[in-house]
């Protein structure tokens, strides 16, 4: 063997061979346990959201405030049926079916929920740099997106329908006879649609909303604004013009649309609505439109350490 | 005034439950003071009761002899920088900084001159034009000092200056605060790092869970921690053999045999260090691991509040 | 003294001998200056613009459609003494304060010797004057839109116009005023805070048929701007116009001093 090849092969022998002082094993062994499943990653975004929305003052306020309207639909309700039962045909009393409509009641608390819970929970994370700790884990923005519009939607919800459920088994529990009672049914399942296309049309847009800026406050305006704006100059210029197309753009008026039509509570006779499928588009687009607008603000996001 | 250019006198603040600061007696001379802690120690709240922007729940905070709080007079005289990042994304550098020095009475003119001198001096010259938005952390943190200095205030408080500043900007801000010092104003330096206080002064303040630990000439504290022994330990594979070598040194007070390492008592850890390695050599051990439970600032603090 | 100290106490000195009084006016014109240059770069401001064309945009329409006079030049008022008047300064007045607490720049703000309260007035003239810029022709031009086809009736209904523009700017100064007191007072939510009192008090009240409506400001502004007021089915109080617009010119200024006095005497914290 040459001399080279012997020191080729003392090098090799040295380097197999093994050191002095080699590596302590502490122990370490990965995790072997159970991992949950990937698509309910949402679920910790969302029950963490939802406790730390729902312990708010403003949040337990406006979940009080519901008792208000509630109650005094509640007692309308009881009153216009007891005196229905005993007026003469032909008497013009309200029917006791449209206090679950809430008349005046939970939209605004609605609104205000959706706008203090919503409008503000993309753009705190983006303030806050959260992006750098969701992002770094294996959620994707997908996840993240359904961690966030479940909880408002949980709180819109429960201010849209929980009442208005409350109302339609009242209405039942005042009907005479369970046939009657039976035939009334649908009045909770059009009170379980109601409810949802409210909370949806409130809760989803102002998730949106708060994607397109970082400053809590411009998202909250603009949620307000869009929400406001074309329902006062809606409700002007309707009058105005005695054409219901003002309302076009107004939430407010397509959910009260949508809301007569499932309860079969007409309009009065100096209303002006649109069309009920126009109504039923315009939500339709507007939660999917809001939906594909977070999509694609939260695909875009890269996360800058500020 | 007794010469201090800061006192507090019995000063305290709680929120509710919690005691932020505790009934604290100091006074601040002129030139560089550090106000040392670490996190959660109370320096923020102690700095902002001297700023004013806390009102004292008992005793009074003075500056310049006066009572700061709601004293509109002296915040002509104190500069600040505070330790958030917060600044006006929108203006620039030269803009914020010249529309908070014309809050303190300058001419517009005059602000501006001052404004452009200032930040010349904490090197954001070329960048004064441009918004804030677009600065680094450092690049931050230098505007913040240039808005606090521009009016040439007899007091100045520093709130953690150098978070988030690369070294270049360390040194600079480093300099302005020597200069500051130089020109004998009184330069409250407020950090929860040792060694970053070291570099600026020798006059600190230590405060701890609200309450002031320790005050005086950096030197004379550490001495007082160095008559404490210093734990040093000391994983190998021959630790009574080590410790045999290790005991003859005349600063080891104690060497204890803990398993597969020793835990070594010293008075002068400086001394120490160089005789370990030495030591192994001539013993023949191996040594695997070195630690000092007690060189950190837990250790530190600890020592003063069982001391105190 | 040493050498040092007392060149720092020569240069103190003479930078001090440099410097004028800050008082509360002065304070806020710089803070006025300052807010207009972040507006005028931010997004706010134009939409608040926007918003404030859509009345002529809508009247033109409304016009071209085959609708005309005073009819509805008070329709279209609806639009502003409904929506504008009181949504728009709550949009760029209520976080006065809340801002810099929010950005953390109040601890630069208030570690000068500028009163606190010029924060707040410099921050509301910013708001307030280029609204009634904008407001003040928005209303004259929508008049002269919905009166150009009767000439005539011009003479007649200027000074309705002029109570008009009487309201309106009493309005944005009342409604800024307002905005900044509540956005102080719930500095976390300021925006929300002052949605919630125009929403449930300044709405719901103001359309009530009962006395109470005269506790709102939008009851007072629609008096002064001669515009159908709601029916008072209890205890009906006549109040003239001129009463109305005394209690809505005064809201302003002492909000806007209350607010000064309690941002005096507040502290704020930055660890929220």
């Amino acid at each position: 063997m040459s001399a080279g090849a012997a020191k080729k092969a003392a090098k090799a022998a040295k380097v197999a061979a093994p050191k002095e002082g080699a590596i302590l094993d502490r122990g370490y062994t990965p995790y072997a346990g159970a991992y949950t499943e990937q698509a309910s990653r949402w679920k910790v975004i969302a029950s963490r959201t939802l406790r730390m929305s729902a312990r708010q003052w403003w949040a337990i306020l406006l979940l009080i405030a519901t008792v208000g309207p509630l109650l005094v639909a509640g007692i309308r309700m009881w009153i216009y049926s007891k005196i229905g039962a005993v007026a003469p045909p032909g008497a013009d009393i309200p029917s006791p079916d449209s206090m679950v409509m809430l008349p005046g009641g939970t939209m605004t608390l609605a609104f205000l929920i959706a706008l203090f819970a919503g409008a503000g929970q993309v753009a705190d994370d983006t303030r806050a740099g959260a992006f750098q700790f969701y992002f770094a884990r294996p959620v994707t923005r997908d996840q993240y997106l359904v961690g966030k519009v479940v909880p408002v939607l949980t709180l819109t919800l429960f201010i849209a329908l929980a009442p208005a459920l409350l109302l339609s088994l009242l209405r039942l529990a005042l009907l005479p006879t369970a046939t009657e009672a039976l035939k009334k049914l649908p009045l909770v399942g059009a009170t379980l649609v109601t409810g949802t296309i409210e909370a949806l049309v409130l809760a989803v847009p102002a998730v949106a909303i708060s994607s397109l800026s970082r400053k809590r406050s411009l998202v909250q305006g603009g949620y307000a604004v869009l929400y406001l704006l074309p329902w006062i100059m809606g409700g002007i210029f309707a009058k105005v013009t005695r054409s219901a197309w003002p309302d076009l753009f107004s939430v407010p008026h397509h959910i009260e649309n949508i809301a007569r039509f499932l309860y079969r509570q007409p309009w009065g006779p100096e209303d002006r609505a649109l069309p009920v499928w126009i109504s039923a588009a315009f939500v339709a687009l507007l939660v999917a439109g809001s939906l594909a607008l977070l999509r694609k603000r939260l695909s875009a996001v890269e996360v800058v350490a500020s | 005034m007794s010469g201090a250019f800061i006192e507090c006198e019995h000063a305290a603040k709680w929120y509710g439950q919690i005691i932020a600061v505790n009934d604290v007696s100091l006074s601040v001379p002129g030139g560089v003071t550090g106000l040392l802690g670490p996190n959660g120690a109370g320096k923020s709240t102690l700095l902002k009761m001297m700023v004013g922007q806390l009102r004292p729940s008992k005793g009074v905070v003075k500056v310049l002899g006066e009572p700061v709080w709601g004293s509109r007079t002296l915040m002509r005289r104190i500069g600040y920088c505070p330790e958030h990042e917060g600044t006006y994304e929108d203006l620039t550098g030269l803009e914020m900084v010249t529309a908070l020095t014309e809050l303190h009475g300058f001419g517009h003119d005059e602000a501006r001159a001052r404004a452009e001198k200032m930040l010349g001096v904490v090197d954001l010259k070329d960048a004064m034009h441009r918004r804030l938005g677009e600065y680094s952390k450092g690049m931050r943190q230098r505007a913040k000092l240039a808005q606090a200095m521009a009016h040439d205030p007899e007091v100045v408080f520093l709130d953690e200056p150098l978070t988030g500043c690369d070294p270049l900007a360390r040194v600079r801000i480093l300099e302005v605060i020597e200069r500051l010092a130089a020109e004998g104003r009184c330069v409250v330096v407020s950090s929860h790092v040792l060694h970053e206080i070291e570099t600026m002064t020798s006059q600190i303040l230590l405060i701890h869970k609200g309450q002031l630990r320790a005050e005086g000439d950096v030197h004379q504290i550490r001495a007082l921690i160095d008559a404490h022994p210093h734990k040093v330990r000391v994983e190998c594979d021959k630790p009574r053999a080590l410790a045999e070598k290790l005991v003859t040194q005349d600063h080891v007070v104690g060497v204890t045999v803990d398993g597969d390492a020793i835990v070594v008592d010293t008075r002068a850890p400086d001394r120490l260090y160089p005789a370990i390695p030495e030591a192994a050599k001539t013993a023949g051990v191996y040594i695997r691991a070195l630690t000092s439970p007690d060189d950190n600032m837990a250790a530190v603090f600890k020592y003063l509040t069982e001391t105190a | 003294m040493s050498e040092a100290a007392t060149t720092a106490a020569a240069t103190t000195a003479a930078a001090t001998t440099a410097m004028e009084p800050v008082g509360l006016f002065a304070g806020a014109r710089i803070y006025r200056r300052m807010a207009w240059l972040r507006m005028r770069r931010g997004r706010v401001v134009w939409l608040a613009a926007a918003m404030f064309a859509l009345p002529l945009v809508y009247v033109a329409g409304l016009a071209i459609a085959g609708h005309w006079g005073r009819g509805l030049f008070d329709d279209v008022c609806e639009l502003y003494f409904r929506f504008l008047i009181p949504f728009v300064p709550a949009l760029t007045a209520s976080a006065a304060v809340a801002e810099e607490i929010e950005n953390k720049t109040f601890t630069f703000v208030f570690a000068r010797p500028a009163p606190r309260g010029s924060l707040v007035l410099g921050k509301l003239w910013a708001a307030t004057v280029p609204a009634l810029a904008v407001v003040v022709p928005s209303l004259v031009l929508t008049w002269l839109v919905a009166m150009v086809r009767f000439p005539s009736d011009m003479a007649d209904t200027w000074p309705h116009l002029l109570h008009v523009e009487l309201a309106a700017v009493a309005g944005l100064c009342a409604y800024a005023a307002l905005a900044a007191a509540i956005g102080t007072l719930f500095s976390r939510h300021p925006l929300v805070a002052v949605l919630v009192y125009l929403l449930v008090i300044e709405m719901v009240l103001g359309s009530a048929p009962i006395v109470l409506n005269l506790v709102t400001i939008s009851w007072h502004l629609r008096n002064v701007a001669e515009l159908p007021l709601p029916e008072t089915a209890f205890m009906a109080l006549s109040v003239p116009w001129w009463a109305s617009a005394i209690v809505a010119l005064g809201i302003g200024p002492g909000l806007v001093w209350l607010t000064c006095v309690g941002v005096n005497g507040a502290e704020y914290r930055t660890d929220r």
